[in-house]
């Protein structure tokens, strides 16, 4: 089980996208993540689909791979299918007693389905191709210039960047607990709602104590080796925008104008299934 | 209780292109009361191995005999097999989680829903077994208790449970070579109350030298030798090339042989052993 | 040698959880001195005050009464903290809980980062600290997926890469395996070589023998200090400190109890076995050097 979840996790490779600067791919991820929500037909979702698959094939990251990141969610992404599938009014298409699916709602169900799918995907790619310090160290450039607002910059990138390090590590212990408690007779697989919740304490509360503990080793550790906030740090890695990071961004504003532009019909193109 | 392995092997992802074997072909038998080793070096699949004894992972294939029951078969409440089959895992004290160490102890006997007098009366049991005193430490919180206290918290919570065969993965790491000491001997002690069976899975030879009966060692997934401990910790040569040694009384005459002494290794793997059997040779070779 | 780190009627107390609490007082009067180059051992059972006696070592405790010098700056001096800390490396207990990056030269680079040196120099930093700790091939690996024994040499690449003239290893073999294990003893003992000062933090007297000096801590003071073989004579004094002897020493007792004059200066298995040896060939034991 713990072995599956890629989600957040680094992709060793070495491919272009892995090359461009951490605050390239931030930044695209962003605005890619914006233009999903501006996408109003079909053509637009298989328009951004084909550029999310283009920088897939890239980055060189198999598709088995990022898949595999969405097996944790799957359950969410069925629920919202579900729900949406019979919320909307419109023609009928199936009658299942009291509830009817209709074919606002078919549209409206795949579409979002498709949006979450082109949202993590999208977003776990940034992940998967950065290294997360190289990550930790581009939010925090990015949002330096809001430091004057009172924004703690490097604060919010290095704790992002410690969750990231410490998820394989939690899950591990989340997996020992619960199999002591199994050991010990824990059930935390049948009876209601209420029981289950209840049936959790056992598995929540080491968890806590251990996550404090883990929180107080690292900060001693942390210290130790000389670590006083973001003022004065160096860079392994310094960031430097080089030609390509400059070529990424002009077909980043080229990708957002024709999706913007497209969804508002403005194309020589007719809308298919628009909502 | 009897357990017999029969040829169990264990992969994640079974039959996917990214297989990866765990367990290979594993066959053994403990027998009821005795005390059994499982030594190997990190990775070679012994904590694996422990967790398929009381039901926590299924063999990808293979059979396991509890008893006359075979847990494998799905057939078998995985309830009453993890109460016959305790396994305390290595720095247990990381799952307590009671208000109070009764209640934590309580837990395991409490989730079979026996009757109070019942659970109290197994607390109070396993608080003896482990050396706590029950009116000095059953109302505190387990927070509060020294690691060693912690630890022997912890495994009177498996106690509690009266299994009939006791697992411990690495039960004295991290502990002061007093606590170590005690821990060891208070498992042996266990075993002798309550004529259970212990598996000890450990790192350090000269425990499973002075306790075991049986030894058994992995090596990649592999039951690659078992015996005796004598019989095993014979084989030093084929040992060192699984990245493990003997028992430092053992490895003392091992290094006199090699030095020239004729001085026989059988059936020393103890330091006293080891003095005993110097003792004799110096005295005929002066 | 010149004294590297002096401590001088040390007092520690954790401050009290509850107001209704007493502090704790961890360490109570401690005087030691260490000289620069040394390998000492510092030996106690769980609560001895050992571990809170490490995080004195470099600023990360200071001290309540008493004080701390290291190469002459008091820890206790703001102005020093950083100094101190680079000079004075630290390798804890749990491999985990000490990674800040997900990958191996990125967490090695942490130290050097957080003392400002400049990206070049920390790229050569790293990588000779890495070969030295014997984790240079794993260097792009996920330190999760690397074995106790890689993250802990991990660790030790990211506390050399501060080029420190010191480096504590606070119970750093306690979570490994014997290979491990091992392994942190092979670079301890490199370290010396180059004429680094390690002090360990353990529990097992096997490490403990290898050492110049050994010292025992009972309730925050120091019970019993020397040279191994001067404090592994002491039964009495290592028994009441919750301790073991070494197995050699223990075989060592009991063929002195059977009549073998196994003389002191005989700490390690394989000198017993040497000595065992070669005094029943020579027949002439009590001639012995």
């Amino acid at each position: 089980m713990i072995r599956d979840i890629t989600l957040g996790q680094y992709y060793d490779a070495d491919s272009v996208i892995h090359r461009l600067d951490p605050r390239v791919k931030i930044v695209a991820a962003f605005v890619y993540l914006v233009m999903i929500f501006f996408v109003r037909d079909f053509i637009g979702y298989l328009f951004v689909g084909a550029v999310l698959a283009a920088v897939i094939i890239a980055s060189g990251v198999p598709l088995r791979f990022i898949a595999r990141g969405m097996r944790p969610i799957m359950f969410i992404l069925l629920f919202t299918f579900l729900i949406n599938i019979f919320m909307y009014r419109g023609a009928v298409l199936v009658r299942l007693g009291p509830l009817s699916i209709t074919d606002n709602g078919l549209k409206q169900a795949v579409f979002i389905a498709l949006r979450l799918v082109l949202l993590i995907f999208g977003t776990s790619l940034l992940t998967y191709t950065t290294k997360p310090m190289a990550l930790t160290d581009g939010i925090e450039s990015l949002l330096r210039p809001l430091r004057r607002i009172g924004v703690p910059a490097h604060e919010i990138a290095m704790m992002m960047s410690i969750a990231l390090r410490f998820i394989p590590t939690l899950l591990e212990e989340t997996d020992k607990i619960m199999k002591a408690q199994q050991a010990r007779g824990a059930d935390f697989e049948s009876g209601n709602l209420f029981q289950r919740a209840k049936s959790l304490i056992p598995l929540l509360i080491p968890l806590f104590v251990n996550a404090f503990r883990i929180a107080m080793d690292l900060a001693m550790a942390m210290e130790a080796r000389c670590y006083r906030g973001g003022e004065g740090r160096t860079r392994l890695h310094p960031m430097k925008y080089r030609r390509s990071d400059a070529a990424a961004y002009v077909l980043l504003i080229l990708f957002a104008v024709l999706v913007i532009v497209q969804s508002r019909g403005l194309l020589p193109i007719p809308m298919l299934w628009e909502v | 209780m009897r357990i017999e392995v029969r040829n169990i092997s264990f992969s994640y992802n079974p039959g996917q292109p990214d297989e990866a074997k765990i367990l290979d072909g594993i066959s053994f038998a403990v027998e009821s009361g005795t005390f059994t080793g499982i030594i190997g070096h990190t990775g070679s699949g012994k904590t694996t191995l422990v967790q398929q004894l009381n039901g926590l992972l299924k063999p990808s294939s293979g059979t396991i005999l509890a008893g006359d029951a075979d847990i494998t078969s799905g057939k078998v409440p995985m309830a009453d097999i993890r109460r016959k089959i305790g396994l305390v895992f290595q720095y247990p004290e990381y799952q307590l989680f009671e208000e109070t160490v009764a209640e934590d102890i309580a837990f395991g006997p409490r989730n079979t829903g026996m009757p109070e007098e019942e659970i109290e009366a197994r607390t109070r049991e396993a608080m003896k077994l482990v050396g706590l005193e029950y009116e000095q430490f059953a109302g505190r919180s387990p927070f509060e208790l020294s690691g060693g206290q912690k630890r022997r918290a912890a495994i009177a919570g498996v106690l509690a449970m009266k299994p009939e065969v006791l697992i411990m993965d690495e039960p004295a790491a991290g502990l002061d070579p007093g606590a170590h000491t005690a821990i060891l001997e208070m498992i042996e002690n266990i075993r002798k109350e309550t004529g259970c069976s212990i598996i000890l899975v450990s790192h350090n030879m000269d425990d499973i030298g002075r306790y075991c009966d049986q030894v058994l060692v992995l090596d990649h997934g592999r039951l690659v030798l078992s015996g005796t401990p004598d019989e095993v910790f014979g084989r030093a040569g084929e040992l060192a090339s699984y990245g493990l040694g003997l028992p430092s009384g053992r490895a003392l005459i091992r290094r006199m042989q090699a030095l020239g002494a004729a001085i026989p290794e059988e059936g020393i793997l103890t330091e006293e052993q080891a003095a005993d059997a110097i003792e004799a040779w110096w005295k005929e070779k002066r | 040698m010149k004294t590297f780190i002096s401590i001088e009627g040390l007092v520690y107390d954790y401050p009290a959880r509850t107001p209704e609490d007493q502090p704790v007082r961890a360490i109570d009067g401690l005087d030691l001195h260490i000289r620069e180059g040394s390998f000492t051992a510092v030996l106690g059972m769980n609560g001895s005050g050992k571990s809170t006696l490490a995080k004195c070592l470099n600023g990360l405790y200071v001290a309540g009464d008493g004080r701390v010098l290291v190469d002459g700056m008091d820890t206790a001096d703001d102005a020093n903290v950083w100094k101190i800390r680079s000079t004075v490396g630290m390798v804890f207990q749990n491999p985990d809980n000490q990674m800040v990056s997900s990958i191996v030269e990125d967490d090695v680079a942490f130290g050097p980062e957080n003392l400002g040196v400049p990206s070049e120099k920390i790229r050569e930093r790293i990588d000779a600290a890495m070969k030295a700790a014997g984790i240079f091939e794993q260097r792009h690996r996920k330190v999760h997926l690397l074995s106790g024994g890689q993250k802990q040499r991990t660790a030790i690449a990211g506390v050399l890469a501060m080029q420190p003239r010191c480096v504590v290893f606070d119970e750093s073999t306690a979570m490994l395996d014997p290979q491990g294990r091992a392994g942190v003893m092979e670079i301890i003992e490199d370290l010396r070589r180059t004429g680094i000062t390690t002090i360990l933090i353990t529990h097992n007297m096997e490490e403990a023998v290898r050492a110049d000096r050994v010292i025992v801590m009972k309730e925050g003071r120091i019970i019993l200090e020397g040279p191994p073989a001067v404090v592994f004579a002491d039964r009495r004094q290592i028994e009441a400190a919750g301790l073991a002897l070494p197995a050699s020493l223990t075989v060592r007792d009991e063929l002195i109890k059977r009549g073998i004059p196994v003389p002191d200066y005989i700490l390690e298995m394989d000198a017993l076995a040497e000595w065992l040896v070669r005094t029943a060939e020579a027949g002439e034991p009590d001639d012995e050097d």
